[in-house]
């Protein structure tokens, strides 16, 4: 597998959503999208495909700082759902608070801490990560 | 004459008793002398019905009144603030199973464990009060209370000094949560500005950049508004205490209203006012005109949609403070999910595009930089009820 099917991106900044999209398809990853603008709409549809056993977005970059439901809040739902192992998960935020990285990484499915802004190159480095390894799984 | 054949003569040893006599003086002596010694101490002693049997100097110094005035006269419930013991009657009657009045308040504990040590009010002859660390130890003879001993220090100056404290710390811990709420915006929203600026500017395809060009301009306006709420909180870290005059609440609200007739206008909101013209409370104009423009906009911002919006403001007083209520028939806000981020910084939980979370947070800010405090009933649909607490 050379490019990633479904990327989700939950974030409430359109600014930064516009540009990661822009960046994704420039390096030819995935044009398959799936944004939502808060942790709550995202919950919404995670916990509807959790239920019916549907495939989950194949990576989700989630933000923290978000209304309705934050980052934080939508990575303790997720927590209690075993088949989120399935799925990619990165937290990306502006934050470069230890604190806010620590906890970010603290949780067993995520899979790293990424601090905005996203560049090519780091883009780069977390999708050929996920490619390697879903080809080789 | 008769002549006495012999005389009977009984000898008795009174040494011990001699000596016990001269050693009791001398106790009494130096009782006395440390009863008239004590000039900052008081020492008082009553009956086992509270009627004072003696009063020493430091007494006397301390609470103006003379020995002869009380002893045998008066009881200590004289020197001692009404309210206080009657409050303190109510906390020992609910920890007793029964009830607990008048002098007993003072000997309860003393009855059984022999003393108690607590801190009272103490009232001069001229009404003027002053704090003291009260010692009252039960005076026993063969086994039986007898009376009470009462021995009590001024402890004014060591109050005075735990206030500053305690009020030094609450400055401190004010002032750390603002560094704190300041590291917060640096750290997530100059940063998040700055990435989006370095994100469209690394941009090399010229259609892209085209495409970017018009998003610079709204992060420029986000970054311009960060600012603005940084500045805000920067301006609440200094001291306002002195700065505070007589604002007029119905003025206030009348020109937030006028300010904001034109969204209240196009809400359809009627807005019912039940404020005395009167009214006023101590505290800085600026921040009652925030204050109260946010209220407004906020009930407006967070209507709902099945019904027309109905704002009512109005003013009670409670003690010194006036409570100024704002309700509305709005949205309404689930508090159990919610009430840790309502008045949080950057902490929005509608889902409303406009909604920035910093609004509550520097209403918030501005009512205790005043001194005064906000609190919020709500219901999610049927509406919401800010009280907001300021000096008279």
């Amino acid at each position: 597998m050379s490019r990633i099917n479904t990327i989700c991106i939950v974030d409430d900044d359109p600014i930064y959503i516009k540009g990661v999209k822009k960046l994704i398809e420039m390096g030819d990853y995935c044009d398959n999208f799936l944004i939502f603008s808060n942790g709550q709409e995202a919950w919404d549809y995670y916990s509807k495909a959790l239920k019916e056993n549907a495939t989950l977005p194949n990576v989700t970059l989630i933000d923290i700082n978000m209304p309705v439901l934050d980052g934080w809040e939508l990575l303790e739902l997720l927590e209690d759902s075993d088949k989120t192992n399935e799925c990619v998960i990165y937290v990306v935020s502006s934050s470069i608070d230890p604190i806010d990285i620590d906890k970010a990484k603290s949780y067993s499915f995520v899979k790293d801490y990424v601090s905005k802004p996203l560049t090519l190159n780091k883009i780069k480095a977390l999708f050929d990560y996920v490619i390697k390894n879903e080809s080789s799984s | 004459m008769l002549t006495p054949k012999h005389f009977i003569s009984q000898i008795t040893d009174i040494t011990k008793q001699k000596k016990a006599e001269s050693q009791l003086n001398l106790v009494v002596q130096r009782l006395s002398g440390i009863l008239e010694a004590s000039t900052q101490v008081t020492i008082i002693s009553t009956d086992t019905n509270g009627l004072i049997t003696s009063f020493n100097k430091g007494a006397e110094n301390l609470l103006q009144y003379k020995a002869e005035e009380l002893v045998g006269k008066q009881t200590a419930g004289i020197f001692h603030l009404k309210e206080e013991v009657e409050k303190r009657g109510e906390e020992l009657s609910k920890l007793e199973g029964e009830k607990v009045e008048g002098f007993n308040v003072f000997v309860n504990f003393s009855k059984r464990v022999k003393h108690e040590a607590r801190e009272w009010t103490y009232v001069r002859k001229d009404g003027t009060i002053f704090p003291v660390l009260l010692t009252i130890t039960a005076i026993t003879e063969s086994n039986k209370i007898v009376g009470y001993l009462g021995i009590a220090s001024n402890i004014e100056e060591i109050k005075n000094t735990e206030k500053e404290l305690k009020s030094l710390i609450s400055v401190t811990k004010d002032q750390n949560e603002r560094l704190l709420n300041f590291a917060h915006i640096v750290s997530h929203n100059l940063r998040s500005h700055s990435g989006n600026f370095s994100m469209i500017l690394d941009e090399k395809d010229p259609e892209v950049i085209a495409e970017f060009t018009g998003m610079l301009r709204e992060a420029s306006n986000r970054l311009e508004e960060t600012v603005l709420h940084l500045n805000e909180v920067v301006q609440l870290n200094i001291k306002t205490e002195n700065a505070l005059v007589k604002v007029n609440l119905l003025n206030t609200l009348n020109s937030a209203l006028s300010n904001l007739a034109g969204l209240i206008k196009d809400s359809e909101a009627t807005v019912q006012i039940d404020i005395d013209k009167a009214s006023s409370i101590k505290g800085v104009s600026a921040y009652l005109d925030s204050i109260f423009l946010n209220m407004l906009s906020n009930a407006v911002k967070y209507r709902s949609k099945e019904r027309k919006l109905e704002i009512k403001v109005s003013a009670v007083r409670e003690n010194d403070f006036w409570c100024i209520i704002f309700e509305d028939n709005g949205t309404g806000i689930d508090l159990k999910k919610n009430a840790a981020k309502l008045f949080g910084m950057y902490k929005t939980f509608h889902g409303n595009k406009d909604a920035r979370g910093i609004g509550l947070f520097i209403t918030k800010n501005q009512i205790e930089s005043m001194g005064g405090k906000i609190e919020v009933e709500s219901e999610l649909n049927v509406g919401s009820r800010f009280k907001i607490y300021l000096h008279e």
